[in-house]
């Protein structure tokens, strides 16, 4: 784990509020290719943030691909942290703490692996996707829900064969929310990562049919690294900090807090 | 004197600790000291201290726990912690290598845990105790004690005998007089006290019509709050004879030498190292940068000039 600066290679529009940008360190206190980071594993994620005074806090962006040293984040315009990342041009600079979080076990992902995603909840699966795919134990479903218009899905075509859709308005695949796309028990386990309210359906799903599953949390953070204690969330075995001991869990360990 | 090209000396004496530098990791920004080390070895700067520690283990509070501000952070942590005996038994022995000072804080929303709690950490291996006497996050708690000169001198002085530790009490900004409650706690026996702890503020989601916090109020800190900490260090500097610890938004080595030449014999910095995990040892160097640029040899040449 590192704090570096990065300059922008590319920050593209995908879609409507949603941009793909790619990054290469800059920082020179580490040499290019000395190997000195840890490798980025799946499902792991980094802090980001520009180098302007404001907004204070960096922001939590999941690993989307990596390519060589370059990392590549697929992110939803939400506020201000998100849209400063939004206005950076290509040369522009940024500074990077990462590789931050456990990520996703991928030797514990064979069989029939369901990939399931709300919204930008989809994009660490690229990443994941091709990693199970080398790994070469898992054939890999992904079922995937917006509330409009999908994004990010041509990133998948090379190593996902059976990709569902799923749109709350209808405007692609089947209208409905994403657990209309698949029943759990034709998988032997399902990986999740989007809004609570769709974690805690797919938790209860899966739990219902007795298949495993893990889910990829999100929380407010302000540090990414353990410091704070202001990420944490209630689970069967105490509070954990999804930073440090996420982001990926067992859903059967992760208690959601009453709906507010 | 010293040669005019010599190293500037950055140690300080803490009430009767030495500290290689001034620079502090603040209790709650810096977990239990481990989490740094894949960015440096906490070795490096003059100390730090713990996560805020407690009788009993506490979960923290529920709901959200951050909310970020213009220039600033608001948080509710709610002193989860294991408690003091895990501290003790489990924590402490991994931690206790990776600095030669190591600040217990202690939190407490009762006088006799707060006595019990301070007994046990202070017989451990532990340099010095921050009693912190400021936390506005725990209900009908921690806040009560540092509001008032009276309640602040109970707390003290029900500690004192059980500290076998020099004791650092950690005002809170948010009293009506702190200057009356630093005299106060330094008259019940305080050997050091540190200030800031966090402004209680508030934040309301407009679009919910609701605070943004389930406590409604929260913690200010970052760079928000700096000028009236140091305008505090200074006030409370010049009211008592022990030594001041500073701290509030402290983002470089300029600020710290700003907070010293308030009166501070040291500083912590909090907010500014969650932000940016490799932080800390960047500002003692800067310090030292600034010391061999202006000519200063010892802090003690710029303490408390302004
Ligand atoms: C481990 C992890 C990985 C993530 N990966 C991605 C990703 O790959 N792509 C992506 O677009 N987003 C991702 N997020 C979410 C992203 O961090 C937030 O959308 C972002 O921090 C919002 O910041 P903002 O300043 O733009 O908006 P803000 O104004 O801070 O927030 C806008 C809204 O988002 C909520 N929010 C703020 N911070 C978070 C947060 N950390 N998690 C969830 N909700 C939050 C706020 O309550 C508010 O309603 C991830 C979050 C986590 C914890
Ligand atoms: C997330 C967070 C948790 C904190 N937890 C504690 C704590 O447990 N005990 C304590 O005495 N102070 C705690 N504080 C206060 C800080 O130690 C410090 O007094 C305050 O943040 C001001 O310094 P800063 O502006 O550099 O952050 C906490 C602050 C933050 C931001
Ligand atoms: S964000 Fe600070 S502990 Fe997780």
């Amino acid at each position: 784990m590192t704090t570096e600066l990065y300059t922008v290679l590319a920050n593209d529009l995908v879609a409507p509020g949603i941009l793909r940008m790619t990054v290469r360190s800059s920082d020179p206190s580490v040499a290019p290719g000395a190997g000195t980071r840890t490798p980025v594993l799946p499902g792991q994620f980094h802090m980001l943030k520009t180098l302007a005074p404001e907004p204070l806090l960096a922001r939590p962006i999941s690993i989307h691909e990596v390519a060589g040293d370059d990392l590549r984040f697929l992110y939803e315009v939400k506020g201000p942290g998100t849209q400063a990342l939004a206005d950076l041009a290509a040369g522009g600079s940024l500074r990077i703490t990462g590789p931050c979080g456990n990520g996703f076990a991928v030797d514990e992902l064979a069989g029939r692996v369901l990939l399931v995603a709300g919204g930008i909840g989809i994009a660490p699966f690229p990443y994941l996707a091709r990693a199970l795919h080398q790994a070469g134990n898992a054939r890999v479903t992904l079922a995937a829900g917006f509330r409009s218009l999908p994004y990010g899905l041509d990133d998948f075509a090379a190593h996902v064969p059976d990709i569902r859709v799923a749109s709350e308005d209808g405007s692609a695949g089947v209208k409905g929310r994403v657990p209309v796309l698949f029943d759990p028990r034709d998988f032997d386990i399902v990986v999740a990562c989007g809004p609570v309210p769709m974690m805690r359906a797919v938790q209860g799903i899966c739990a219902a049919a007795g298949i495993r599953c893990v889910l990829s949390m999100e929380a407010r953070m302000a540090c990414g690294v353990g410091l704070c204690l202001g990420c944490t969330i209630r689970t069967t075995t105490g509070m954990r900090r999804v930073c440090v001991d996420g982001p990926v869990f067992p859903a059967e360990e992760v208690i959601f807090d009453a709906a507010r | 004197m010293p040669p005019a090209d010599a190293a500037p000396d950055l140690s300080v004496n803490l009430c009767g600790v030495v500290l290689k530098n001034p620079v502090i990791a603040a209790s709650g920004t810096f977990g239990m000291g481990e989490e740094v080390l894949p960015f440096y070895h906490p070795s490096v700067l003059g100390g730090f201290c713990t996560k805020g520690l407690t009788l009993r283990p506490r979960e923290g509070n529920p709901g959200i726990r951050l909310h970020e501000t213009r220039a600033g952070l608001m948080n509710s942590i709610g002193l989860q912690n294991p408690g003091v005996r895990a501290f003790v038994d489990e924590i402490l022995p991994r931690i206790r290598g990776l600095t030669p000072v190591l600040i217990a804080n202690v939190g407490g929303s009762e006088i006799d845990d707060y006595v019990e709690a301070v007994g046990i950490v202070a017989a451990a291996d532990v340099d010095l105790i921050e009693l912190n006497i400021s936390c506005p996050n725990v209900k009908c708690g921690g806040m009560a004690f540092g509001m008032e000169p009276a309640t602040a001198a109970a707390v003290v002085r029900a500690v004192r005998p059980a500290c076998g530790k020099p004791l650092m009490v950690k005002l809170s900004p948010n009293a009506h007089d702190i200057c009356a409650v630093a005299r106060a706690c330094e008259e019940a026996g305080a050997d050091a006290l540190s200030l800031v702890n966090t402004f209680n503020a508030l934040a309301i989601d407009v679009h919910a019509r609701r605070a943004v916090f389930d406590n409604v109020t929260a913690g200010l800190s970052g760079p928000a709050i700096l000028p009236i900490a140091m305008r505090m260090t200074r006030d409370v500097a010049r009211a008592v004879r022990v030594p001041v610890v500073g701290m509030g938004g402290i983002e470089t080595g300029e600020d710290a030498a700003a907070f010293i030449m308030a009166g501070a014999t040291a500083v912590q910095v909090g907010t500014a190292g969650l932000v940016r995990p490799d932080l800390l040892p960047r500002i003692v160097d800067e310090l030292a940068a600034f010391m061999a640029r202006e000519g200063i040899h010892d802090l003690a040449a710029i303490r408390g000039i302004v």
